[in-house]
């Protein structure tokens, strides 16, 4: 009777063990499967870049879990607000890597990505994970990587740069000689850090602004520094005007660009054609900030909804019905999430010593243009890589592409770029 | 049933028939200790929550801005609305000295104290020469000069700042070097507390206090108050530059944007003023107010940037002596600091 029972315990005994060795692994694989891939995000929420780069990103993840996730996992966004301070930008970097357990982390801002990428340099080791920086121009950024692969390399940067001004690829000059056949050019930049490299130059590698536009044929016959806090305008733009210029290049970025644009409108250059680099100028709402006034002006990053790929219109219909706003670092929100699923489906694996090769080696195109990354893990650039995009005000608030001629087809092929006094005879003003 | 009653310095707890009563003023050192134990068991208690201790490594930064600017506040007789500066000073001497030499934050640490010394010798006849509003003015409009002077020399890398400052501690295991790390910033507080509370307490903490109820009076009666008020300007402004020497070091990377602007200010102005002005201890408890709202306010999302302001104000308006004059009002024998900001 003893043995009986202890046959028959033994054999539910092995019964429950091979169900359960059955049953098991599956059940694991699945709760791992489950687990999601976390996405973090340290962004100053109150401005409208970060509220731009959190709807993005938002987006992004959304699609990507409606797509099946990453590999079957999903993914989930954290965002942490780093109110433009340091001490809480590094909080939250250390809070996303080493107790998140994010993969990715996106930073934002040259001075919040610097000191992530420092913190990141330590952790990496412990913790390894990735960086997308954007909205962080300085062209020194990338340096790190440049200089200190094997300690940076896992910081990539989805945004455009100040040196950029320098590529050709860019065609920036060609754009002044050709698109707006500028035979005079008067060259004001705004004096203030992340302008240096345009003041100063970098020797031996980057001249000044005035010397690349020079040496490229445009002759430059005025140049000037401006204040960023500067709010009466009139006083240059009279001696922009006695200069003989025919077209004003201001680079902006802090700069009052509303007031600058009012002011033009009523001084002795306001026939002369004003190109202005960044700022709210770059915004869609401008033509309304400016009461109509930005008749003519161009602007880089114009908040103009283009349509790169098939992916591009959805996109930015979503971003719209969030009521947020289309800036130059929204591509890069957008994209990023899925530049990380290509990578990873690509590799096989989540793995970011294989994910950082397989983002150097990789393409990788969804709303936007194509990503690819050089040594430096900056973007290649020139369209169909990251292109230099400009836009210009035309009647009634119009805002149409200019520059490159690629998105000019795809975007409004029968509108061109055409010269302040011609848009102003055209206007009957 | 325990009732607790507050008896001017007593906390009284009555259980029963049973009474205990417990010493709340901070010359009983058994206060301040157990104060001190509470800080330094946060880093133990947090050790698996990296951004709860990077933030109590701020709290204790901001705090040993603010006690030296307490012992200032009142050793001068003036209001400075530019301590930044000084964080600025020694930020940026220490991350370019790392930066350029490869300096640890040992080797720079002396480099720091004598900029300091320097920096403070240069600036402190201001404490004589502009008496009140103007003195404000003048330091309120020293960091932004000094903001300026980092845009405009590239060797200070303008909004990015400095970056690969050596770290304040490298040992190989990230975990372990952010809490050592965190107990650096809770030793140097304690040191300054320690430094700041015997001063307060001796001789030189009564010539504090007679320049600052009246310098006319204080130099009638036989003080050099020229010589006192220089010496507290420069020691306390080397304290608050050695608070920039641990944020460079500590973060491993330094910006003017960060530490020289007026939002700076008015959060290490608000600690003072949050803690109770011119008080010694409350700028601890402002300095961790501080830094605990901002990280909690955070969760309503854009509405913490209304918020935070409003509840500052609300509570500058509410808590005239600041938090720890809630317990002050009881307590009358110990000489009270006030800050006035005279028109001579």
């Amino acid at each position: 009777m003893k043995r009986k029972a202890l046959q028959l315990v033994l054999c539910l005994c092995m019964i429950f063990l091979i169900t359960g060795m059955i049953i098991l692994p599956g059940f694991i694989r699945e709760s791992f499967a489950a687990e999601p891939i976390k996405i973090g995000f340290i962004g100053a929420l109150s401005t409208p870049y970060g509220a731009s780069n959190k709807a993005s990103l938002e987006i992004s993840i959304d699609e990507i879990n409606k797509a099946g996730g990453i590999m079957g996992r999903p993914v989930e966004l954290i965002t942490e607000d780093w109110k433009r301070e340091i001490p809480l930008a590094v909080a939250a970097y250390k809070k996303l890597v080493m107790k998140d357990k994010c993969l990715i982390v996106f930073t934002e801002g040259t001075e919040g990505s610097t000191a992530c990428a420092q913190l990141g340099a330590r952790l990496y080791s412990t913790y390894p994970h990735l960086m997308f920086s954007f909205w962080s121009a300085h062209e020194s950024l990338m340096d790190l990587v440049g200089n200190e692969y094997n300690k940076y390399k896992f910081m990539f940067r989805v945004y455009s740069n100040t040196a950029d001004s320098y590529n050709p690829a860019f065609g920036f000059n060609d754009f002044f000689k050709q698109t707006v056949g500028t035979k005079k050019l008067a060259l004001l930049i705004e004096d203030i850090g992340w302008t240096e490299v345009y003041r100063n130059g970098r020797p031996g590698v980057y001249p000044t602004l005035k010397e690349y536009l020079e040496k490229d044929g445009i002759q430059v016959v005025y140049e000037g520094k401006t204040d960023i806090k500067e709010k009466m305008f009139l006083p240059i733009l009279e001696k922009v005007a006695a200069s003989g210029a025919d077209t004003i290049y201001w680079v902006t970025g802090y700069t009052d660009t509303v007031t600058l644009v009012k002011q033009w409108d009523q001084s002795p250059a306001k026939d002369m054609d004003l190109i202005l680099m960044s700022g709210a100028v770059s915004y869609a709402a401008f033509w309304k900030m400016t009461g109509g006034r930005a008749l003519g002006v161009t602007a880089m990053w114009p908040e103009i909804p283009i349509p790169f790929t098939n992916k591009s219109k959805p996109f930015l219909d979503e971003l719209k019905a969030r009521g947020s706003g289309l800036l130059a670092s929204t591509y890069g929100a957008y994209d990023g999430p899925w530049i990380l699923k290509a990578a990873a489906e690509e590799v096989g694996d989540f793995d970011v010593e294989k994910l950082i090769k397989a983002i150097e080696k990789g393409e990788f195109r969804h709303s936007s243009w194509i990503w690819a990354f050089d040594k430096r893990h900056e973007p290649k650039k020139g369209y169909p890589y990251l292109p230099n995009i400009m836009g210009q005000f035309q009647e009634d608030g119009r805002y149409i592409v200019v520059l490159p001629q690629k998105l000019i087809e795809v975007t409004n092929p029968k509108a061109k770029y055409v010269r302040v006094k011609d848009l102003r005879k055209r206007a009957g003003q | 049933m325990v009732k607790i009653e507050h008896k001017r310095a007593l906390l009284v707890f009555r259980f029963g028939d049973k009474k205990f009563e417990w010493p709340i003023e901070t010359r009983y050192w058994r206060n301040p200790i157990l104060g001190v134990a509470f800080l330094a068991l946060l880093p133990v208690i947090f050790s698996s929550h990296p951004d709860i201790l990077s933030l109590i490594a701020t709290a204790n930064i901001y705090a040993c801005i603010a006690i030296p600017l307490a012992w200032q506040m009142t050793g001068i007789g003036r209001l400075n609305f530019g301590p930044q500066a000084f964080v600025g000073i020694g930020g940026f001497t220490a991350g370019l000295l790392s930066i350029h030499l490869g300096w640890g934050p040992w080797a720079t640490f002396p480099i720091v104290i004598i900029t300091g010394i320097l920096f403070g010798l240069i600036l402190s006849p201001l404490t004589n020469i502009a008496k009140g509003l103007y003195f404000s003015l003048v330091t309120l409009i020293l960091p932004l000069i000094f903001l300026e002077i980092t845009y405009y020399f590239g060797i200070f890398k303008g909004e990015t700042g400095l970056f690969g400052i050596a770290p304040m501690i490298s040992i190989g295991n990230i975990v372990a070097e952010l809490i050592i790390a965190n107990y650096f910033s809770l030793i140097m507080m304690v040191l300054f507390l320690f430094v700041v509370v015997k001063v307060f307490d001796s001789r030189i903490g009564l010539y504090s206090a007679a320049i600052n109820d009246d310098e006319e009076v204080a130099n009638n009666l036989g003080l050099n108050i020229k010589k006192w008020k220089i010496i507290c300007f420069v020691v306390t402004s080397v304290m608050i530059t050695l608070a920039g020497w641990f944020s460079a070091h500590y973060f491993g990377t330094f910006a003017g944007v960060t530490y020289l602007q007026l939002p700076f200010m008015l959060k290490i102005l608000m600690i003072v003023m949050i803690g109770g002005r011119g008080d010694v201890y409350g700028a601890i408890y402002g300095a961790y107010f501080i830094v605990i709202l901002e990280k909690v306010l955070t969760i309503f999302g854009t509405a913490n940037y209304l918020l935070f302001p409003l509840i500052l104000l609300i509570l500058l308006f509410t808590l005239r002596e600041g938090i720890y004059g809630i317990y002050r009002k009881h307590k009358y024998r110990e000489y009270y600091p006030t800050i006035r900001v005279r028109k001579r």
